[in-house]
């Protein structure tokens, strides 16, 4: 293991407990994976939160956040409607569609139905 | 049809045959395809071969020269494209089951301006998963393998488009580089790369991993088909607004002046412990040192104490960030690989988890937690803090220095297979890269050669923001003195080498 300021780990300000880190998954929208899987990715987070506590030597509070600097902004685009005669093309590139819309299976009702999300035909 | 092997002339030497109708883009694009088609198999490098699109742009540009018109910069040159930059009606799958089967509608800039140029669209790259690793080993579609030698990584996350360009499958690739995933392959390949400054090269129609860290850049075998790849990549889009709208100079043309580096002030990196690097990849900066001071240069070191302290971590949490963020919309529904659910939450969680690979959710995962009340506070805040102490510290070294020579990795290429631990190598690893990302300076992995065993040596040159021309005409000096990679040896019909 390799830390730039020889820290402790016990005194760093927040490390990522497993409730907290369940809720980050629920957050992400991705399931929770194996017991195995759990483990690795809490101990790689606490790995960087650990490498990260090194900036806490530092005193930012003058520090500005950073943005880019431009040597000249882009010339916005005339705000004109345009006629977009890519329709049928862009159609044909759905999973699913029918006439103008694309298909997209029917949420709402099945979460009163608890059925399977199947497209309604 | 001439009896010259094209597999082996840069782009600039094909465009100067086709204009000199010494022989046609068919020929050359035919040429090409044959040879791809007789190796990819076994080096895997190319996801999409979009050889009906490819022939139409060849014939097109025969049709240019017959007509005695300009045929652009690149007439007739073979190019490939990594797979997360769109392009018209061919496959764009980032690497990913989550869009194994998205066609995009439109061009990105960069393919646009490159086709604009004359180029010829060969297809798609192999790439790590959203150009998330530095192996190309977490593609969907299995892992690139090495040119050079085929138990080696290629490198990522630009792999495919480098190991294509050292096998000599085209002249060109274009790459994509958020903390290093142009320059690392080129540097594992043998080959050269370029990651342009921030704003100098159009991000539209580049499936994002961290925004303010994204650039589209060239892979070639020589600095002068880079320069040209640059005159045709770097111009104002007002269809990006990070992209900056300042008349650009003519990147080949400074080239073709006189190049010198007497006066130069060259820094090379020194603050890192060397012993965590390759003999041979600091034996190849004292070669490009000799070569510079020999050239007039004046070489001095220079230490970057933020940048080596903070960097790696810093961008860390901010790539990771921009990437939970950028890889929202993939949830089944408005994008991507789709699953049904009982109810909506489920449906997202069950597409993205099926759809992303496991790098790719620990990475939004991480950069999740970093968005979160506390963390976000505690971590991502202080790191786009101390971003700003980089690219002050940037500026300062280049109030007295031209350009910085670093190792780009701090190793030669690894075997397949290998799993890395966040050691003190792999800490340096990223750091010589990600810096120039969080900066928004222009570099370029430069081969320099190879090792008796035929494995590729580099360096990294590093140049202040928008000093993008200087770069190459800096490389240019050193590749004159050193010569350009060649392609590698495919030996046998497998591929073996």
């Amino acid at each position: 293991m390799f830390f730039l300021n020889g820290g402790n780990p016990v005194n760093k300000k927040i490390v990522m407990t497993k409730d907290k880190l369940i809720e980050v998954f629920d957050l992400s929208k991705i399931k929770l994976p194996s017991e195995a899987e759990f483990q690795k990715v809490l101990n790689k987070i606490n790995e960087l939160i650990y490498m990260c506590d090194d900036m806490r030597d530092l005193d930012l509070t003058k520090v500005n956040t950073f943005e880019w600097e431009m040597h000249s902004l882009p010339k916005r685009r005339e705000d004109i409607p345009q006629i977009w005669d890519r329709r049928d093309s862009f159609l044909e590139k759905a999973p699913v569609s029918e006439g103008d819309f694309f298909r997209v299976p029917r949420i709402m009702a099945l979460e009163e139905s608890s059925s399977n999300g199947e497209i309604d035909e | 049809m001439s009896s010259v092997n094209f597999i082996n002339l840069t782009a600039k030497e094909i465009t100067d045959g086709i204009i000199n109708k010494k022989w046609t883009a068919k020929e050359i694009l035919s040429s090409f395809i044959g040879h791809i088609k007789k190796h990819d198999m076994f080096l895997n490098s190319i996801i999409t071969l979009s050889e009906e699109q490819a022939i139409a742009d060849a014939t097109r540009v025969d049709a240019v020269i017959a007509r005695g018109e300009n045929p652009g910069l690149l007439a007739g040159v073979p190019f490939l494209v990594k797979d997360n930059i769109c392009t018209e009606g061919i496959k764009t799958t980032c690497g990913s089951k989550m869009l194994q089967n998205w066609v995009p509608l439109y061009d990105s800039t960069a393919v646009k301006n490159m086709r604009e140029a004359g180029a010829v669209l060969l297809g798609k790259t192999n790439m790590d998963e959203f150009a998330m690793g530095d192996t190309t080993e977490t593609s969907f579609f299995g892992r690139t393998k090495n040119p050079r030698n085929i138990s080696f990584i290629a490198g990522g996350s630009s792999g495919g488009s480098a190991a294509a360009v050292a096998a000599g499958f085209c002249p060109i690739a274009l790459g994509t580089d958020t903390g290093g995933s142009i320059r690392q392959p080129s540097a594992f390949c043998g080959v050269h790369g370029m990651k342009p400054s921030y704003g100098q090269v159009s991000r539209y129609g580049v499936v994002g991993y961290a925004s303010s860290l994204d650039q589209v850049g060239p892979i070639t075998r020589s600095i002068e088909d880079m320069a040209t790849v640059m005159d045709v990549l770097a111009k104002a889009d007002t269809n990006d607004s990070t992209c900056d709208a300042f008349d650009r100079q003519s990147f080949s043309l400074l080239g073709k002046g006189k190049q010198e580096l007497k006066g130069k002030k060259i820094a090379i990196l020194s603050g890192y412990d060397k012993k965590l690097v390759d003999k041979q990849l600091l034996e190849a900066i004292d070669q490009t040192v000799k070569i510079c001071i020999e050239e007039g240069a004046d070489v001095f070191e220079v230490e970057l104490p933020i940048a080596l302290k903070y960097a790696v971590a810093c961008y860390n949490i901010v790539a990771f960030s921009d990437a939970s963020s950028k890889l929202a919309c993939y949830d089944g529904m408005r994008y991507g690989y789709h699953e049904d659910g009982k109810n909506l939450s489920e449906m997202y969680k069950k597409s993205r988890s099926s759809g992303f690979g496991e790098e790719v959710r620990h990475r939004i995962i991480i950069g999740t937690a970093f968005l979160t009340q506390g963390y976000y506070e505690e971590y991502y805040i202080p790191a786009t803090k101390v971003r700003q102490l980089i690219v002050e510290e940037f500026m300062n070294l280049y109030q007295k220095a031209d350009v910085l020579i670093s190792p780009v990795s701090p190793t030669l290429p690894n075997r397949e297979g290998i799993i890395e631990e966040l050691d003190a190598q792999s800490y340096l690893k990223t750091f010589f890269t990600c810096i120039a990302n969080l900066a928004g300076i222009p570099a370029l992995s430069l081969n320099v050669g190879f090792t008796p065993e035929g494995v590729p040596t580099n360096v990294q040159l590093c140049c202040p923001r928008y000093e993008d021309g200087t770069l190459l005409s800096i490389a240019t000096i050193i590749e004159k003195n050193i010569g350009s990679p060649y392609v590698a040896e495919l030996i046998s019909d497998e591929g073996v080498n």
